[in-house]
């Protein structure tokens, strides 16, 4: 009668294995005496890894914003905002894949669109161009980046179908296009804007298309009183938020860093330390601005300056001194606080997590400050040119350029994006119901709780004992 | 938390045959530590039940020694930043308390799942959480349905206390004021908030009144919302409060606005006209420097709440 013995079979496994591994080692020694390896397939390699790391952080940044956007809504509202992260990337992925890549690096028609390139029907899988493959990724993250911003400022009242209508009209058009006028190769990069990772091609395109929905979208119930003054709806958890940005932060080492797109640029540690430097010093003037202001020093206000300043010294990381990233970054934190207020206070916007102040604002800011801070020196160390800002001797020249270019493009969001979400509201609707907004996004869009095992407050059913 | 069930041996003993007792260690930072709740006996069916109130919110139950395990529970859900309410709001006919935290010089009215109304004057988060209501459907139709009631919060017993005043001021085409005035815990004092700040009078037989007014008058008017230190009147002041500020000013016989007699009063300072409330058995003044000014005051008063007032005011 057979036997099985365990040990026998596995000794007659492990020798099989390490046959097999012996195989395929040895052959492909073979074929690596055959082919040498060249200088240039190594830099491609190692400019091909990068762009992935890059690639990945970027990716990892989704995840930053779905913990901020959840952790200051309120928890009725939580898995609706991580729904919109989760599929604002998924939509963005299909619709970039399919046209935005093209418009956005396709071949371009008089500087303003790209045309070519469409499904990626330039790209050959058979071919050895492990790049190319890679940098549709990087862009990709990109394009769901800004697409992601939107999010956290229609927070707890947008009907999630619009939200997924406007995720393909924004990564499918809105962003590609005017991206296209500057990494594409159009008319802005002719003109020599500078828009290093994209405080305003991702950023302040986010903050605007941001800034036209919530506009049109209008307050969440309870959030402005009839005198015009505001409430202040707090978020369910600050832990999370913080987290959030924490995460936001990793993850732009890869938006900037990896903004070279070669592993072989000398400037990437160098615009990791900008970027740092002026997150930094952007965190602590949003504190102490607020401080001054407000009396208090306030988490969500540190928390928001961390990003802040991330933004702004996104256009400019590769361009300016770390003097310079410091004074940008303490700019924009001044910028955000009172940035908040005007859209608060002025405009009577409601976005529940500051994304317009955060990315609008000082997307604009960190633009427009490449064309104060611009370093030569530095330009030449990144590879980006021998630039210099008005501070560095270089006049108003590039000043007027970064003007202009922020401009245009934060007006391109803003319109196309208020005429969508108008043209939403009077067709499809953008907002639920009152009841819907009452009971919660989780439940009323998509029937699950976030946090199913927390029960009602006992206060929540009284019984009343005093009269008048 | 220790909770624990004592038996009254005072002579309420029928009424309240216990207390809970409930020492709240490391919990809250503004109270005191340990509550005193008193047991209540209310008869249903022919049968006995007990039911305690903790800052308005009622619980019953068959056997007294449930209630202090119900009233920790109630302690623990009702504690926020570490603190106890210090007023409530009652949307009576909705069935809803929303409790009211203070921390500095401001008020704070949580809802659950929705904003947080905070301001320096309990009179604007009630007016901000009414706005809210009415919107969400919890109060009906502004200005004509059911409206919001203030209740300050024993931090001895956890029960509620009504204020023993307001302090009002309605004039047309200005800003509104309102804010109700309570006893202070030791009964020394009576107190509000205004213009940013507590304001406070002593006790002193009736005329803390007219003290108040006067203090938050002086408040207000340096705040800019009160341009005449008397537009500023003492509302619906409790019947023993008016009777003891009664035996303090001198009767002047009473003044005819239309069809309403008011009885006047002066006091060394001003002048006081008295409108009853039957219908809630309360009592508002109206004051001024003279007669005339209390009757105008008055006549633009009841002119504003929609009474026909005759053109010429007569004094009886």
């Amino acid at each position: 009668m057979f036997k099985f013995d365990k040990k026998r079979w596995i000794r007659v496994l492990l020798v099989g294995m390490s046959m097999g591994l012996l195989m395929v080692f040895s052959s492909s020694a073979m074929a690596q005496e055959e082919t040498a390896v060249t200088t240039d397939q190594i830099v491609i390699q190692i400019d091909t890894i990068w762009l992935f790391i890059g690639a990945f952080l970027v990716f990892w940044m989704q995840a930053g914003f779905a913990m901020v956007e959840s952790g200051f809504s309120r928890s009725k509202n939580a898995a609706n905002l991580l729904m919109k992260n989760l599929m604002d990337f998924c939509m963005g992925t299909l619709l970039f894949f399919a046209i935005g890549f093209g418009l956005m690096y396709g071949t371009s028609a008089g500087g303003f669109i790209g045309t070519t390139n469409f499904f990626l029907s330039e790209l050959d899988p058979g071919a050895i161009d492990p790049y190319s493959w890679v940098d549709f990724l990087f862009q990709l993250m990109f394009a769901a980046a800004s697409a992601t911003i939107v999010s956290g400022a229609v927070a707890e009242r947008l009907k999630f179908k619009s939200y997924l209508v406007y995720s393909v009209v924004m990564t499918a058009f809105i962003y590609p296009i005017s991206g296209h006028w500057h990494w594409g190769g159009g008319w802005l990069f002719n003109l020599g804007f500078i828009d290093f990772a994209g405080s305003t091609i991702v950023h302040a395109v986010g903050g605007f298309a941001a800034l036209a929905a919530a506009w049109v979208l209008g307050p969440r119930i309870g959030k402005f009183n009839k005198d015009g003054s505001s409430n202040v709806i707090p978020g369910h958890s600050l832990t999370l938020a913080a987290l959030g940005v924490f995460i936001l932060w990793m993850g732009w080492f890869g938006f900037n860093s990896g903004s070279t797109l070669s592993g072989m640029n000398p400037g990437i540690a160098y615009i990791a330390v900008t970027t740092t430097l002026a997150a930094a010093a952007s965190t602590t003037s949003a504190l102490l601005v607020n401080w001054f202001k407000a009396g208090h020093p306030s988490t969500e206000m540190a928390l928001n300056g961390s990003l802040a300043g991330l933004v702004a010294i996104t256009a400019g990381a590769a361009n300016v001194t770390p003097t310079g990233a410091i004074l940008i970054g303490f700019i924009a934190g001044g910028v955000l606080v009172y940035g908040l207020d005007l859209i608060e206070r002025v405009l009577k916007v409601d976005d529940p997590v500051g994304a317009v102040a955060v990315h609008g604002l000082n997307g604009m800011w960190g633009t427009i400050a490449v064309g104060l801070f611009a370093a030569p020196s530095v330009g030449l160390l990144t590879g980006m040119g021998e630039i210099s800002g008005l501070l560095y001797g270089g006049g108003f020249a590039q000043l007027g350029v970064q003007v202009l270019g922020t401009v245009v493009i934060a007006a391109w969001a803003f319109v196309t994006m208020g005429a969508l979400f108008y043209i939403m509201k009077v067709t499809m609707g953008i907002r639920v119901s009152p009841k819907e907004e009452l009971e919660g996004l989780d439940i009323s869009e998509h029937f699950t709780s976030s946090y199913p095992e927390f029960g009602p407050a006992a206060a929540d059913v009284v019984t009343i004992t005093s009269g008048d | 938390m220790k909770a624990a069930l004592v038996r009254n041996s005072s002579e309420y003993a029928e009424t309240i045959p216990y207390y809970v007792e409930l020492e709240v260690l490391t919990r809250t930072v503004d109270a005191g530590s340990v509550f005193r709740i008193p047991v209540g006996v209310v008869y249903q069916g022919g049968g006995k039940r007990f039911t305690i109130d903790v800052c308005g919110f009622q619980r019953q139950s068959d056997k007294p020694a449930e209630l202090p395990k119900i009233a920790g529970y109630l302690v623990n859900s009702l504690v926020h930043l570490a603190r106890l309410p210090s007023y409530v709001f009652i949307a009576r006919r909705a069935g809803e308390i929303y409790p009211v935290y203070t921390i500095d010089n401001e008020v704070f009215a949580t809802t659950p799942g929705g904003p947080i109304f905070k301001h320096v004057e309990l009179a604007k988060v009630r007016e901000y959480l009414g706005d809210y209501l009415n919107t969400i459907g919890i109060l009906g139709e502004n200005g004509v349905s059911d409206r919001l009631h203030v209740r300050g919060v024993n931090l001895q017993t956890l029960g509620l206390r009504r204020p023993v005043f307001y302090l009002k001021k309605r004039v047309v085409g200005q800003t509104d004021f309102w804010a109700p005035v309570f006893e202070a815990g030791d009964g020394q004092s009576v107190y509000t908030y205004a213009a940013s700040a507590r304001r406070e009078a002593p006790v002193a037989g009736g005329q803390e009144v007219l003290a108040l007014q006067a203090v938050v008058a002086e408040a207000l008017m340096a705040d800019g919302r009160l341009a005449d230190p008397h537009d500023l009147r003492p509302d619906r002041l409790f019947p023993d409060y008016w009777k003891r500020l009664e035996t303090t000013l001198t009767p002047q016989g009473s003044t005819a606005v239309n069809r309403f007699t008011l009885p006047l009063y002066s006091s060394p300072d001003v002048w006081v006209g008295l409108e009853p409330r039957p219908e809630e058995e309360r009592y508002s003044l109206f004051i001024g420097e003279d007669a005339q000014a209390v009757v105008e005051r008055a006549a633009a008063d009841f002119a504003r709440r929609g009474y026909a007032v005759a053109s010429e005011l007569v004094m009886a």
